[in-house]
């Protein structure tokens, strides 16, 4: 009988969530206790007991470094493709890992041949690094003529069917679209993108899609299956939980044979698996770690738990912050937010320079990074939601962004 | 302070590899000491403390530290060197970048050995195809009689003319396959005065060549080394020289990221080349932030260049020597003594029954050797032999060369 009692009381122990959200969980990660991460997103952070995993493979890996790159290291590169594939629900085979989404779009864009008069597609809203890839691109490869920005504001980021419109008004215009490359969840400004609706509307075209999904594995539900796009990469060292740095690089069937990695190695001419495995001699433990991080998960809550806690968060967290400072926030419709957030700065920060004036200001003095960018003639913040956050840390950060801003003193604009 | 004791002791307290193996292939993926291994752990531990100070602020101030430390080390200037992952990650760089030397004009050809890396050899076939270029291999025979046949083999091919359509040699400096010392010097010169720049290849060479590598000192126009292998950084730690500044800045990483266009306050502190290489999106780049420890563990802990080169040579030759003994070999050497890699050593491997002599076997006898054996060694198939090529480090002795040769014989039977 006590038996049975101990057993039932485990198993209830067992069936709640270990821990619940919040600073109870700071412990369970290495960020500096005093320091306020309210820009998870950029970086990501994994948690102590993926840092112990790492320093496990690194030892076996000093232990007997033959062994490891010659025997272990696919062995359990086997396993975690099989576990990946079954949590973005796509073949193991159509999943490579790389170093980051740098790494994946300097690939795709790389191998894809095109015609003189075919065109690539992008947003102006795309990341930074893909826009510097596409100008690489078109100096160096292709010409300036075949790569094209599509323009979105306010309205067309928040309405799929306005920004649809916008984009095949362009392609009417220019025809020959080989290529569309379009976030699954932009970096600045944050924003959740309907890919579904768009990946169907570009098929139907017969245009290549590329997303960008770095913010996405994680943060959201990932479904490749459902989703079909031609290319995705993820970082999974944003909202996954891994160390720093790996990207899944998911191709579709029958365009793995267009794409070589940017490095060319032992796999060369080979299958799309063993071309992208051997990249030459480094530390490949931080990949491994992706399946570490997908236990860890498991541990803390459900899935749906994790990403419903940051996305309410974010949500709560844009309110008062635009309340704070007397602003606004970018997305009204939450169907558009994910774990992130842009809030309007307070509207005494109208310039670029007075912009970037704060931020300099509030990491040199208050030690806090706070991603900034001018959209639309409008300036935002963008904020990160994680499971280690409270609402009270983006109480805090709004203070501390109206401190720094009352003793700022800016000069005059000069004419 | 008194240097540390070479061998038992030194495998014991200062390398972290398993006790009970025997380790005779430093060469592949050179083990990192504990003192280099803790000091990675710190630099982690430093990253995930405050991420967005280190990725917008920490790490390229310790970047600038480290470029100045290795310019130090191999004797160039600060803007001639880069780090980088490693020489897979240079030669593709090299080969792949809008050089003048590819887009000035159309086609053309790229010279290099039967001898140079897999790898190496593929991204030549790839770029090749890319560029619509051809490619020239010495097909360098083995034996090779002495250093002057070998460099009559380079004079051989260029007499063969067409040499202006040749724009860029690719040579090793110390072979990876068949652990050869190239007179990199002459072939250099050599290949200079017909107007051909030169690639090294120079991935085995910092740490193992006497006298020190000296960056200055060559001629060629690229140098691809690691930290990695011989000279105690962690994994995924290596450098790319360039002589040239106008070819350093024209020169492209294939990941083409945020360094293509760097910020205005990071070009205070470093070179758009460096930044091309650096800033490449968020990766973790503890490893090439080893190197200063990785130097102090040499000059400091170990003693110094000339100390660490003494060791590991003379136990190279004594393994050498007692292997051919073994298995009455001598004589059989691939090439002259003054062509022998420093620390890597070709021994021919007798007979076994059970290990056809190709390269698929080769490969099944060295994972053999690491699952039931305990011992890791590199096995290669040169001229339908097999070879075992033996390395030497400061944690070997030569009871790690007689359990080789004790495995081998048991395997024999």
């Amino acid at each position: 009988m006590k038996i049975v009692i101990c057993l039932c009381l485990i198993l209830y122990w067992l069936s709640f969530p270990v821990y619940p959200f919040g600073h109870s969980l700071l412990p369970l990660f290495s960020l500096d206790p005093s320091y306020i991460n309210i820009n998870h997103g950029s970086y990501g952070s994994a948690p102590k007991y993926i840092h112990e995993k790492l320093r496990e493979y690194q030892l076996k890996a000093e232990r007997n470094p033959d062994r490891w790159f010659r025997l272990d290291v696919q062995i359990e590169m086997e396993n975690l493709r099989k576990k990946l594939s079954k949590y973005v629900n796509c073949d193991p085979d159509d999943l490579v890992i790389l170093d980051n989404v740098s790494a994946g779009i300097n690939s795709i864009l790389k191998s894809l041949k095109f015609q003189s008069n075919e065109t690539i597609l992008y947003y102006n809203i795309a990341y930074g690094m893909v826009k510097l890839t596409l100008q690489y691109l078109s100096t160096e490869i292709f010409t300036q003529k075949q790569i094209i920005q599509i323009e979105l504001n306010h309205q067309t980021i928040q309405n799929t069917n306005l920004l649809l419109k916008k984009t095949q008004d362009i392609i009417n215009k220019i025809k020959n679209v080989k290529l569309i490359i379009f976030d699954h969840i932009s970096s600045t400004p944050a924003i959740l993108f309907d890919i579904e609706s768009m990946l169907k509307y570009f098929h139907s075209q017969g245009i290549l899609t590329l997303i960008d999904g770095a913010h996405a594995i994680g943060a959201i539900e990932l479904n490749l299956t459902k989703l079909n796009p031609d290319f995705y990469l993820s970082n999974t060292h944003k909202w996954l939980y891994t160390h720093r740095s790996s990207c899944l690089l998911y191709i579709k069937k029958d365009l793995q044979k267009l794409i070589h990695p940017i490095i060319t190695s032992f796999g060369y001419l080979q299958s799309f698996q063993n071309e992208f495995f051997w990249l030459g001699t480094k530390d490949y433990s931080s990949y491994l770690t992706i399946s570490d991080a997908l236990d860890f998960r498991q541990t803390i809550a459900n899935e749906i738990d994790i990403y419903n806690y940051n996305h309410q968060l974010a949500i709560q967290a844009g309110y008062l912050l635009a309340q704070m400072w007397n602003s606004s926030i970018l997305i009204s419709n939450e169907k558009f937010i994910s774990t992130m957030n842009n809030i309007e700065l307070p509207l005494i920060i109208n310039t670029l320079d007075k912009m970037n004036i704060l931020y300099q200001k509030l990491i040199n003095q208050y030690n806090i990074f706070l991603p900034m960018i001018e959209f639309d003639k409008k300036f935002y913040c963008r904020i990160s939601a994680q499971i280690y956050m409270e609402l009270n840390d983006y109480q805090t950060v709004g203070k501390i962004v109206l401190d720094a801003i009352s003793t700022i003193n800016f000069l005059p604009s000069l004419k | 302070m008194n240097p540390i004791e070479f061998g038992e002791k030194t495998r014991h307290d200062h390398f972290l590899m398993d006790q009970d193996v025997a380790y005779t292939n430093h060469g592949s993926y050179g083990p990192c000491p504990r003192f280099v291994y803790e000091e990675l752990q710190r630099i982690r531990l430093e990253q995930e403390r405050n991420p967005d100070r280190w990725f917008r602020i920490t790490k390229y101030n310790l970047y600038v530290d480290c470029v100045r430390a290795a310019a130090y080390r191999l004797d160039c200037n600060f803007e001639q060197i880069a780090l980088i992952d490693n020489a897979t990650a240079g030669i593709n760089a090299i080969l792949k970048s809008p050089l003048p030397i590819f887009t000035s004009t159309t086609g053309g050809t790229i010279l290099c050995t039967n001898l140079a890396y897999g790898s190496v050899l593929f991204t030549i076939e790839e770029t090749a195809r890319e560029r619509n270029m051809k490619i020239r291999k010495i097909n360098i025979q083995l034996p090779i009689e002495s250093k002057q046949a070998f460099i009559q083999q380079f004079k051989n091919e260029l007499n063969k003319g067409d040499i202006e359509n040749i724009r860029l040699a690719v040579i090793d400096h110390i072979t990876s396959t068949t652990a050869l010392l190239f007179p990199v010097d002459e072939l250099t010169d050599l290949l200079h005065v017909h107007g051909i720049p030169v690639v090294i290849d120079g991935a085995h060479a910092p740490g193992q060549v006497n006298p020190q590598l000296s960056l200055n000192q060559l001629k060629c126009d690229f140098y691809i080394g690691t930290f990695h292998k011989w000279m105690y950084a962690a994994r995924g730690c290596s450098f790319l020289f360039i002589r040239d500044p106008i070819l350093a800045s024209q020169i492209q990483p294939s990941n083409t990221s945020w360094g293509y266009r760097p910020m205005s306050f990071q070009l205070d502190i470093m070179t758009h080349f460096h930044l091309q290489f650096f800033h490449q999106g968020t990766r973790d780049e503890s490893s090439l932030l080893t190197i200063p420890k990785a130097i102090e563990f040499a000059d400091l802990l170990a003693g110094g260049f000339d100390r660490i080169h003494q060791y590991n040579s003379t136990l190279s030759q004594q393994a050498k020597n007692f292997l051919e003994q073994h298995w009455n070999i001598q004589g059989k050497d691939l090439f002259p003594n003054e062509m022998q890699a420093p620390y890597l050593k070709m021994i021919l491997l007798p007979d076994l029954a059970e290990y056809k002599k190709t390269d698929d076997d080769a490969v099944r006898l060295i994972n053999d050797l690491i699952e039931h054996y305990k011992v890791v060694a590199i096995i290669l198939c040169i001229n339908n032999e097999l070879y075992v090529r033996i390395a030497t480090q400061i944690y070997n002795r030569i009871e790690d060369y007689i359990v080789l040769a004790d495995i081998i014989d048991r395997i024999r039977k």
